[in-house]
């Protein structure tokens, strides 16, 4: 099962045969899909889906359903949505696996906090958010936020600490996407007054993002930004 | 690799100065920005055309505030947002492209 970014399901049922391990006279059909960015792919057993007294399809349906549902969701409580959704009664009857991927898959960077990583990450990012199918004003307003973000880490969070690192994590969902910097610097949020050109960093983050979060724990500084893509 | 940035400094025909910028700018070469407006700016008003910057956060911004009495900007859309959130748009026109 496919769900695009709009929402609509493709059944990937043009590669149908008979079980695997059973003997089989002609050959198997192949079938392409290219799937699109953003949309979230599931693959799974017929344990997933089958009920006795009640056709294959209606499983099938349903299951589509809730992926539908929560295609703007984290894979993570999408895999936890759609078993909980599917489970019978008394639990289910059969083994099952499923599988759940969102294309392109989550972008993970770790580099030492220094000004002159800079230019390498916001490459590797630009790569990722076109993979995603950003448009060019989003993902510019991505790469500025997320770069005062690093920017921030890398002049208060890692004064005493050279040698210091920062990790990215990017994720996109059907119409979000959500950036975090985590670094082991210890700093607070600027104040303007104090600090202009560090307060105007956090003014463009703020302004450029949906939701901008600083949380400053033991471990480190993490900054959490969500933009909204566009229809 | 370091953050690509080109800087030319060139006169027009009427005589204005114009300080071209290509590349990104960030934290990592806003200092070298920052010097290449100083000179620019040596004698009175001066363009800063921004056409080729795909790149530029508050580190630039930082380096192009001291002039924005004498200076006007030309850049791509790209950068309109950023440009406009810093209320710079007044002293910006935007070229398709």
């Amino acid at each position: 099962v496919v769900i695009d970014p709009d929402g609509k399901t493709v059944l990937l049922d043009r590669g149908r045969s008979r079980p695997l391990g059973v003997r089989s006279a002609a050959d198997r059909p192949e079938a392409q899909y290219t799937v699109p960015a953003r949309a979230t792919l599931l693959l799974y057993t017929d344990g997933l889906v089958e009920r006795r007294r009640q056709p294959l399809t209606a499983g099938i349906e349903k299951v589509a359903a809730a992926v539908r549902e929560g295609h703007a969701a984290p894979l993570e409580d999408l895999a936890t949505a759609v078993m909980d959704s599917m489970a019978p009664g008394g639990g289910f009857d059969d083994d099952v696996a499923l599988l759940l991927y969102r294309h392109p898959g989550p972008l993970e960077m770790d580099f030492p906090a220094e000004a002159a990583r800079l230019a390498t990450v916001r490459s590797a990012l630009r790569g990722w958010l076109a993979r995603c199918g950003i448009d060019i004003t989003t993902s510019q307003n991505v790469l500025v936020a997320v770069g005062e973000a690093c920017a921030n880490a890398i002049e208060h969070g890692h004064r005493q600490l050279p040698a210091g690192r920062i990790r990215l994590r990017a994720a996109a969902t059907a119409d979000e996407l959500r950036l975090t910097i985590a670094d082991s610097g210890h700093w607070r949020p600027p104040q303007p007054a104090a600090n202009p050109h560090r307060g105007r960093g956090f003014m463009l983050m703020r302004t450029l993002m949906t939701d901008v979060t600083v949380t400053t724990g033991d471990a480190g500084t993490v900054v959490d930004l969500q933009a909204r893509i566009p229809r | 690799m370091s953050t690509p940035l080109r800087l030319t400094t060139g006169r027009r025909p009427d005589g204005t100065t114009v300080l071209a910028a290509a590349g990104e700018i960030d934290m990592s070469n806003a200092g070298e920005f920052s010097t290449a407006l100083a000179e620019a700016g040596d004698d009175g008003a001066f363009v800063v055309d921004l056409t080729g910057v795909e790149y530029l956060d508050s580190a630039g911004l930082a380096a192009i505030f001291p002039y924005v009495e004498r200076i006007s900007l030309i850049a791509r859309p790209l950068l309109a947002p950023v440009l406009t959130i810093a209320g710079l748009d007044d002293l910006t026109t935007v070229e398709d492209g």
